[in-house]
């Protein structure tokens, strides 16, 4: 058995909320635990937030965002018509340097890859599309 | 996302509640910058309110670090809820930073 939600959205920082909104309602209706809502919610506004800096630099385009729940794992998939960016070819960030003079770029894309199991990156016709995975029975918080 | 502070022996303990994320970093970073600005240079982040924390918040807390290290000062965290704790490890913040299980171990060791 599986639950399919979609939200299609303005790519803008005004948005956040009804994000977030959206990811907590579609999953606690699966009865996911909280931790996972969490750790999604961080994984997709981390995202969204790259389409708004990268996809879209000069202005408001549209996303959409498909949370697919099944017993055992959650598929996201999260679409915009912006400007082709991977965010998967960001270096990884050096987190272990100090604390004051470390760069920071690259660390959302660092944490949704620390958070999720899978994370792939495809374009195609003229649309960025992430895909994210999570399951359920995994090890990881 | 909503700031309060409280002077206690020479430190200045910061309660950070709510959210913190791309839409309110920068008045985060603004309103931390007037509030430490000549007071103590001991800083603790009560963070036992704040409910969520994107990178965008680990990014202002690492600027803010940058402004209290320029003055000599020190800032510590304390009162992590367990999101906000993994987040912090995931972004490498357990690492460069003091963390606390509450205020007073916080405040104690400001004033060692």
């Amino acid at each position: 058995m599986s639950s399919t939600y979609t939200l299609a959205t303005n790519a803008s920082l005004k948005e956040i909320s009804t994000i977030a909104e959206f990811i907590t309602s579609s999953l606690t209706c699966s009865g996911v635990m909280e931790e996972i809502i969490f750790a999604i919610e961080l994984a997709v506004d981390e995202i969204t937030n790259n389409i708004m800096m990268y996809a879209y630099p000069a202005g408001e385009g549209t996303m959409k965002i498909m949370i697919d729940v099944s017993g055992t794992d959650i598929s996201i998939e999260i679409r915009d018509q912006g400007k082709e960016f991977n965010p998967l070819l960001f270096p990884p960030p050096d987190i272990s340097s100090n604390s004051d003079e470390r760069k920071i770029g690259g660390l959302g894309i660092h944490m949704v890859r620390s958070i999720m199991d899978k994370v792939n990156y495809e374009r195609r016709d003229g649309q960025n599309i992430l895909k994210l995975n999570k399951s359920l029975s995994g090890t990881k918080p | 996302m909503e700031i309060k502070t409280e002077k206690r022996d020479n430190a200045q303990i910061i309660l950070v509640s709510g959210m913190l994320d791309a839409s309110n970093y920068q008045k985060f970073e603004e309103d931390i910058s007037l509030l430490i600005q000549g007071g103590p240079d001991k800083i603790v982040f009560n963070l036992s309110n704040l409910e969520y924390m994107s990178s965008a918040g680990v990014r202002a807390f690492l600027k803010t670090n940058r402004t209290i290290k320029s003055k000599e000062g020190v800032m510590v965290f304390c009162c992590l809820k367990p999101f906000i704790k993994e987040v912090f490890e995931i972004a490498g913040l357990d690492v460069g930073f003091k963390i606390f299980a509450d205020v007073e171990s916080a405040v104690q060791f400001l004033d060692a």
